[in-house]
């Protein structure tokens, strides 16, 4: 089989536009980046009430159903669509992010460090985002992983103490996951 | 030596199916009419590539039926990934052998 160099690039920026549109179509992240940020601002006045320990298991409970919403969200968005995204990288990072938590929350109370318990968690939300960013390689989401991993580190050095701290970060990835999903949700609307 | 063009793929080197191929490479499936919009086909011109590409072992096909009504999935295989990928670099070494920028 023959082929001319210039036709072979006709055809390799065809196929670069078509997996570019297929993967445009995939893109859709408000739901969970809002949902998430919505859970988030609510486990603020949780802690605040009742501390820690209800904070982990506000997390256990609110964890599993958000993360059965946001599966249920894909699968009716995928089946009017007709396109199917491979599920099985983005349950294994959410599930990441989920155990990653517990395990740092419970390692920074039996190990008596506080600022692992506050801190860990957050910088591990970052990290799975960043993992997001890269299966929809999507820079605005890893703007987003940078943002939040940044803001971590930015609460942890101000030395607000745990409990203020908590309550700082918190807010922030709160804030900035409902902004970001508000901003998808805008974006997507206008496609 | 080698010309880059000899590690083109007959199947999948024909457009529409490359195109249909690089579709379901990005995915976990798509159906029938994601895949004619998308490509811009009629029904009987992707139900043509969609058999040579599964008795090509590139794609497995699966019908479901949602409210009595019967729906074509499409899925790229292990082989079909493996054929588009191989298209691609081939492509590309083509392209990179006559001198030309991408």
């Amino acid at each position: 089989m023959t082929e001319n160099p210039h036709e072979a690039l006709g055809t390799l920026s065809h196929v670069d536009m078509l997996r570019r549109k297929t993967r445009n179509q995939l893109q859709d992240m408000w739901f969970p980046l809002a949902l998430f940020g919505a859970l988030t601002l609510t486990s603020i006045p949780v802690f605040l009430s009742y501390g820690g320990p209800m904070l982990a298991i506000y997390w256990v409970i609110t964890g599993i159903l958000g993360g059965a919403a946001v599966s249920g969200y894909y699968h009716r968005r995928e089946q009017q669509l007709g396109l199917v995204s491979p599920a099985g990288p983005y349950l294994l990072t959410g599930s990441a992010i989920v155990v990653g938590c517990m395990i740092t929350g419970a390692l920074g109370g039996a190990m008596g460090l506080p600022a692992l318990s506050t801190f860990g968690p957050g910088l591990i939300v970052a990290a799975g985002q960043g993992v997001f960013a890269w299966l929809e390689r999507s820079r605005r989401l890893a703007a987003i992983s940078f943002a939040l991993g940044a803001a971590a580190v930015i609460v942890w050095a101000l030395q607000l103490g745990d409990h203020a701290g908590q309550v700082v970060l918190s807010a922030t990835y709160g804030t900035v996951l409902v902004l970001a999903g508000l901003v998808y949700r805008s974006a997507s609307s206008a496609r | 030596m080698n010309h880059p063009s000899n590690d083109l793929d007959e199947t999948v080197h024909q457009r529409v199916r490359l195109g249909l191929l690089a579709v379901l490479n990005e995915s976990h499936k798509a159906d029938f009419n994601f895949l004619k919009q998308t490509l811009n086909l009629t029904d009987g011109n992707l139900s043509r590539h969609l058999q040579v590409l599964e008795a090509a072992g590139y794609v497995k096909i699966t019908k479901t039926f949602e409210a009595k009504r019967p729906r074509t999935w499409a899925m790229a295989t292990k082989a079909g990934r493996k054929a588009f990928n191989g298209e691609v670099s081939a492509l590309r070494q083509l392209i990179k052998s006559a001198g030309i920028d991408e």
